[in-house]
């Protein structure tokens, strides 16, 4: 095992915290959070990154914030540190995988990984009649695909160490003992690097569930087109910028919300129930959710031809 | 895409392969070694080794296999309308047979 004995352990000791939410803020630098605008002869979009692969980007730096931290607290000197960051690895080992199998309908459905695009293509309606009634759905990851919308966020939250997911302290909180205080350098910037992951998951659910910024059944061009039939084109376009934006950030405050009450609602989980969990449940369902929605996709595109 | 299904299949085969034939030799080492009676001295239950739960390592080649696979299924789903289920659903079946195998092994008991 590797230990904090020598001068590299201690470095890495070190190190971890800050390089686990270095990674965090990398991975917002990909984030779109508006849609891109006219202004004169300029274009404008929130997006400091673009990346043609930004949704695997955001999630390979929320795993190697993950392992950062683990590595830290393996390298530790402490072996309840090491032992909790040994458990964290497998834990984010394991959650990853069914994390990237329970994206993949949405990738199937998508055909892309720009997160920008993913955007773009939930701005619309999903239209169909029943008994002579015309109805419409928001076009979101949400309404096409919900299995595949719970599987991400129950992995997202387990990758994270979201609790009730959270694997250090629970022995001693399960056993109704002392909850002992694991000491640990750096606990500043772990406890930031804790909040950033939650906030980033909430972006990426946001971004591919619930259509970033859109706004449901009203598409970003008729509402610009109609505020600028009343207050002008720059004005008209600059006020619909901000309405997506907030319509954005209020999306990811309610996730964000939804998950700081889920993880009020339940007791803390021990390690083994969360690798069971990973294992026999989310790994299969996920993937037979991909099959599921290749076969639909195939057959919508047989029929469409 | 479709060109490299050859190579994509002969990868996941050999992940496969060594899956099953590690835990073949897992336990035929498993069952080699003697297992104490509670006669013989003490009741504690002989000490556990890597060669006594082959499940631990099954595991592991399963998590492999499907690590590996995540990375192939992706690149299948951005081209998704061009080469159509058939290629991902022949890296699926396989795996899916190996991850009932080593469900039913024990290799996801914790």
């Amino acid at each position: 095992m590797v230990t904090g004995t020598g001068s590299v352990g201690r470095w890495i000791v070190r190190a971890g915290p800050t390089w686990s939410v270095a990674t965090l803020l990398l991975a917002f630098a990909v984030v779109p959070w508006t849609d891109r605008y006219v202004f004169g002869d300029s274009n404008f979009q929130l997006l400091p990154a673009r990346l043609d692969w930004g949704l695997l980007f955001v999630l390979v730096m929320l795993t190697l914030s993950g392992f950062s931290r683990s590595l830290a607290e393996v390298a530790s000197e402490d072996s309840a540190v090491a032992l909790t960051g040994m458990r964290r690895a497998l834990r984010d080992s394991v959650s990853g995988l069914a994390l990237w199998i329970s994206l993949l309908p949405m990738l199937l459905l998508y055909q892309t990984l720009r997160l920008t695009e993913i955007a773009t293509q939930q701005d619309a309606v999903l239209g169909f009649s029943i008994w002579g009634f015309e109805l419409g759905f928001p076009a979101w990851g949400l309404i096409l695909n919900p299995v595949a919308a719970l599987l991400f966020w129950v992995s997202a939250m387990i990758h994270a160490g979201l609790p009730p997911f959270e694997v250090s302290r629970v022995e001693e909180e399960l056993a109704g003992g002392r909850v002992s205080r694991i000491p640990a350098p750096g606990s500043g910037s772990l406890a930031l690097a804790d909040t950033l992951r939650a906030l980033l998951i909430a972006v990426v659910a946001t971004v591919v569930f619930l259509g970033a910024g859109d706004l449901p059944w009203v598409s970003q061009t008729s509402l610009t087109v109609f505020i600028e039939s009343y207050f002008g084109s720059s004005v008209g376009r600059f006020l619909s910028l901000m309405i997506h934006l907030l319509s954005f950030v209020l999306k990811v405050t309610l996730v964000f919300s939804a998950q700081r009450a889920f993880s009020q609602s339940f007791g803390r989980v021990r390690f083994e129930p969360i690798l069971s969990l990973c294992w026999k449940g989310l790994v299969p369902l996920a993937l037979l959710n991909c099959v599921a929605t290749a076969i639909v996709v195939a057959w919508r595109l047989k029929e469409g031809a | 895409m479709v060109d490299h299904v050859g190579v994509i299949l002969g990868l996941v085969a050999v992940l496969a392969g060594s899956s099953l034939v590690f835990d073949f030799r897992a336990r035929r080492r498993a069952s080699s070694i003697p297992v104490k009676s509670p006669t013989d001295g003490d009741n504690d239950p002989p000490p556990e080794s890597a060669a006594g739960r082959p499940h631990v390592l099954v595991g592991l080649f399963v998590f492999l296999l499907l690590q590996t696979l995540v990375v192939l299924l992706v690149i299948w789903a951005l081209a998704f309308q061009e080469v159509g289920p058939l290629p991902a659903l022949a890296l699926l079946i396989p795996a899916g047979f190996i991850f009932v195998h080593a469900w039913r092994l024990g290799a996801f008991k914790w």
